[in-house]
């Protein structure tokens, strides 16, 4: 023990308190001027022990970093980063680090903790490769940052931590999907019931009746969470002995009645009552929506696990058709919801963008639809169909975009990289219609300028009054802000 | 020529985070339609609602500007926006100034001048000395009753005992430094305020609050005896205490350090009650291979000058307020420039350490040592940091040092130069150099 902390505990107590002198060598404290005299001693003590520190001797195994062999990043590149950690504009950090990685650069080392520290899971494989040799090394020494070890698959899935295992998985999934499954299929056993769901939805990558057998299997599993992941998959493969017993469950309850002149009308009765094996298929359970019957709720569900390509092919009609002839039907409600839930578990595009047109056009059809899977058929949009809806819905002067319309909404939830169309088109209307009342669109302009096309940051920043005020100008001037921060990240790569 | 602005650097002068925002939507050559330079100033005129265009102005020699914008905000958004322009290289091409930008820039040096000659005009020196003496006399006798009961107080502090202290409510504190800035001793106010920090501050405060409170009372003892003490001792003294140095006086009678100080880092806190902010900036001397602190000052509002920016070396003649140990400076001339410059400091922590026990000798009082380390590795030791040497010597890291992992990526185990500062326990990073690059930390 230190002098100096040898004092200060005995001068917890205090001298007028029951104070006893510390045992120590190099103290002696006249009793006169007790008070004083700790106090002095404090001050020999202190600097005696700051002047006096010696740095220990430690031997160590030093494992240096390897030489990086990718290219640094330019200085105002690495500046600009740093900022973009800092700062609120994070927004940027995504489309920086695919630059990034896309010329085969690298961040400077003192971001790179950072970088392995974000949460976000998608960025990940980004940050492995913007990390370069020092996040390889760095893994080493920090087990919450496994995943950027950059082991061989085989050896992160026997080794790993959990995300390590799913990422080899995936990238084994990816380049040969009979070994991936075969992994799986002979680890199962051991695998922590809570973690198979995870590795039952890797098999979407790859999907075909090699699985069938497995996934199932899965449907006895004794978790939820695992049975619901191999149906989801299951209902992809028309096939499979799961999406046979579907279809010959819901096929005899819908009928497509063709009327001469007067347009298509599906008819559909309601199932009666639950077998044990309809019960075993996830059917019954808990209920869809509410405010539907219990029967309705089973045709529902029994639709929202059957292809609903499956459904056009039967009845030769297109989706669009197959909506319009479903609301003449008493049991639209569960027909369509089941269509749309369907559509977004085998990620059909073309009922994605027929069911998006039937939500933008139908005024019945936010009462049928789900709001939240809504939202992830959009996200399915491909960018000419954005493109055409707002081309089509757009006519400068006579008819702008609406502030409080269902295509600014879709735009909205659009989280994706827009068209050069689709951006002149939004972008032009927004501005001929700046200064004006409008509310939700200027709100919304920030948020599009990360979205639109790069190379039209030059041809959109050009063309706004000049003479904007109040919340016109604050979120214009946000737009401009967001295009500039992204053209100008472009510019400093290339320099 | 003044080195290239930097987005930091004009980040820092922007008056709120909203005008900054609006400044990075106008930094854009699209809004502008006209933008030059010279050796001495920016200067463009910035579409607006107006009709007419905003004319900008910015003096390189000190980032003073105008605007013609009718904005309150100062500088305004078009002015931090002309200075973001030019932060990104290339964006402004040199070009001779127009008239109304080379009057601004006549009307301002001749401005300055006024103010120098102004400074130089001194009234009757004689008048000037007794006013001087009769102040002297009254701060003697405050102060003489200040030390007292500062000794005292020190003394009750350790009758009551350090657990009474520990317990002891914000006003014990308060009250004691309130009394040191009536009795004009502003130095042992700011010790005492910071005493009042430790209890709550980590596991070794009983013996830090001890040693602090013991190198205050040393400081009433050898203000006691000052006459008796060494010159540079008693100034030491007198600065803690609170004692200002005028510093026309000390810029006429210092002797200057020519060398080419690289400025390491600087910090600004603010003073939540006063509102003063406070800009703390370590230099190192490439030459001299010591340590500098400049210190600068304003309040709430008031623009700071941020032109020492780290990475950034200042050429020219510093004169350090006289001491034992002398730490902190003030430039009697210097220019501002850019070369790659990775500091020559200490070889070994021995060879510090040395050093650190005898600037004590000289200065007890001491209580941040900063110093250059040359060739260390910054090694994981258990739960905590450390710094290795080439002799396998170590020292820990501070706790409250939170960038322990990007040192460590940014050394990659290989040996670095780290600039550190020591306060006896602990080494607490503020910079290091990755080959030639300078990190800040």
């Amino acid at each position: 023990m230190s002098t100096l902390r040898a004092l200060a505990q005995s001068a917890m107590l205090g001298t007028g308190n029951g104070f006893t002198p510390p045992m120590v060598d190099g103290v002696s404290l006249s009793a006169s001027d007790l008070e004083g005299a700790v106090l002095a001693a404090a001050a020999a003590l202190g600097a005696a022990q700051m002047g006096g520190v010696i740095a220990q001797v430690v031997t160590e195994q030093r494992v240096p970093c390897a030489s990086e062999t990718l290219r640094p990043l330019p200085d105002r590149a690495v500046a600009l980063l740093k900022r973009v950690l800092e700062e609120e504009n994070a927004f940027l950090l995504p489309e920086f680090l695919t630059q990034i990685a896309a010329r085969k650069m690298c961040v400077p080392p003192e971001t790179v903790p950072t970088l392995l520290g974000l949460g976000k899971s998608e960025l990940r494989p980004l940050v492995v490769k913007v990390s370069g040799a020092c996040g390889r090394w760095l893994a080493e020494s920090n087990s919450s940052w496994a995943y950027a070890l950059g082991r061989e698959a085989q050896d992160a899935w026997e080794h790993g931590t959990r995300l390590e295992r799913l990422a080899a998985l995936e990238e084994i999934r990816g380049q040969d999907p009979a070994t991936a499954s075969a992994w799986l299929e002979a680890s199962w056993q051991s695998e922590p019931p809570e973690e198979r769901a995870a590795f039952v939805r890797v098999l979407q990558l790859g999907l075909s009746m090699a699985d069938e057998p497995f996934l199932e299997a899965c449907l006895d599993d004794k978790r939820k969470e695992v049975r619901e992941a191999a149906r989801r998959l299951l209902v992809g493969l028309e096939e499979s002995r799961f999406a046979q017993r579907m279809w010959e469950r819901a096929r005899p309850l819908v009928d497509l009645k063709s009327r001469f002149l007067m347009g298509d009308r599906l008819e559909a009765h309601l199932p009666e009552g639950l077998d044990a094996a309809a019960k075993g298929d996830g059917l019954g359970g808990v209920a869809l929506r509410k405010d539907m019957g219990e029967k309705a709720n089973l045709l529902a569900q029994m639709v929202a696990l059957i292809a609903p390509s499956r459904w056009s092919q039967e009845f030769n009609r297109t989706p669009e058709k197959l909506l319009a002839a479903a609301m003449g039907c008493e049991w639209k409600e569960p027909l369509v919801l089941g269509w749309q839930l369907a559509a977004r578990a085998v990620e059909d595009v073309g009922w994605a963008e027929a069911l998006v047109d039937f939500w933008i056009m139908n005024s019945q059809a936010s009462k049928i639809l789900d709001g939240e899977c809504l939202d992830e058929l959009i996200l399915m949009l491909p960018a000419e169909k954005m493109e055409r809806l707002a081309v089509g819905a757009i006519k400068p002067v006579v008819q702008e975009l609406d502030e409080k319309g269902r295509l600014m909404a879709v735009l909205k939830k659009y989280q994706r990289p827009w068209s050069k169309k689709l951006a002149l088109a939004v972008i032009r209307s927004a501005q001929r219609q700046a200064g004006g009342s409008g509310y939700y669109l200027p709100a919304a302009l920030p948020e599009f300028a990360r979205y639109v096309p790069i190379d039209l940051a030059d041809e959109l920043s050009a063309g706004w009054p000049g003479n904007l005020k109040g919340y016109w100008e604050t979120h214009v001037e946000r737009f401009l802000q967001v295009l500039n921060s992204r053209s100008e990240m472009i510019q400093i790569l290339a320099e | 020529m003044p080195p290239n602005l930097t987005i930091e650097q004009v980040s820092s002068l922007a008056p709120d985070p909203t005008a900054l925002r609006a400044a990075q939507g106008l930094a854009n050559e699209r809004q502008w339609t006209t933008l030059g330079r010279d050796d001495l100033a920016l200067w463009g005129e910035c579409k607006g609602s107006a009709k007419e265009p905003y004319k900008v102005r910015v003096d390189l020699s000190n980032n003073g500007t105008a605007c013609s914008c009718p904005s309150r905000k100062f500088p305004c958004k078009h002015a931090l926006a002309l200075m973001l322009l030019a932060a990104s290289r290339g964006k402004i091409s040199a070009g001779v100034p127009p008239a109304w930008v080379s009057e601004w820039l006549e009307k301002r040096a001749a401005r300055s001048e006024a103010a120098e000659k102004r400074s130089e005009k001194k009234p009757d020196p004689e008048a000037r000395k007794k006013d001087a003496a009769r102040r002297a006399q009254k701060r003697e006798k405050l102060v003489q009753g200040g030390r007292e009961a500062l000794e005292q107080w020190l003394k009750d502090a350790v009758r009551m005992g350090l657990a009474a202290a520990q317990n002891a409510p914000a006003s014990y504190w308060e009250e004691a430094a309130a009394r040191m800035v009536d009795s004009q001793l502003p130095g042992a106010a700011r010790m005492i305020r910071e005493m009042g920090l430790l209890p709550k501050a980590g596991p070794d405060w009983a013996q830090k609050l001890l040693w602090r409170m013991g190198r205050l009372y040393l400081l009433t003892q050898a203000y006691q005896k000052l006459g008796r003490l060494p010159v540079e001792s008693q100034e030491d003294v007198r600065g803690l205490l609170g004692w200002n140095v005028n510093q026309d006086e000390l810029l006429q009678n210092g002797t200057a350090v020519t060398d080419d100080w690289l400025v390491l880092s600087s910090r600004t806190d603010e003073d939540e009650k006063t509102g003063l902010r406070t800009q703390v900036n370590w230099l190192w001397g490439k030459d001299s291979r010591r340590a500098a602190q400049i210190l600068q000052f304003a309040y709430r509002n008031q623009p700071m000058d941020t032109s020492l920016a780290p990475g950034l070396v200042a050429r020219g003649e510093m004169v350090f307020f006289p001491g034992a140990y002398p730490l902190r400076g003030i430039f009697k001339q210097m220019q501002l420039a850019s070369p790659v410059l990775v500091p020559k400091g200490f070889p070994t922590l021995t060879a510090f350490l040395d050093e650190c026990a005898a600037a004590l000798g000289k200065n007890p009082w001491l209580e941040v040592f900063p110093v250059v380390l040359e060739e260390v590795v910054p090694l994981r030791m258990g739960e905590g940091w450390a710094l290795g040497d080439r002799e396998s010597r170590t020292l820990p890291l501070a706790t409250e040092f939170t960038a322990s992992w990007e040192l460590y990526a940014l050394s990659g185990e290989r040996p670095i130069t780290v600039f550190c500062l020591w306060n006896g326990f602990a080494l607490n990073p503020q910079a290091a150099w990755d080959k030639e690059r300078m990190v800040g930390l």
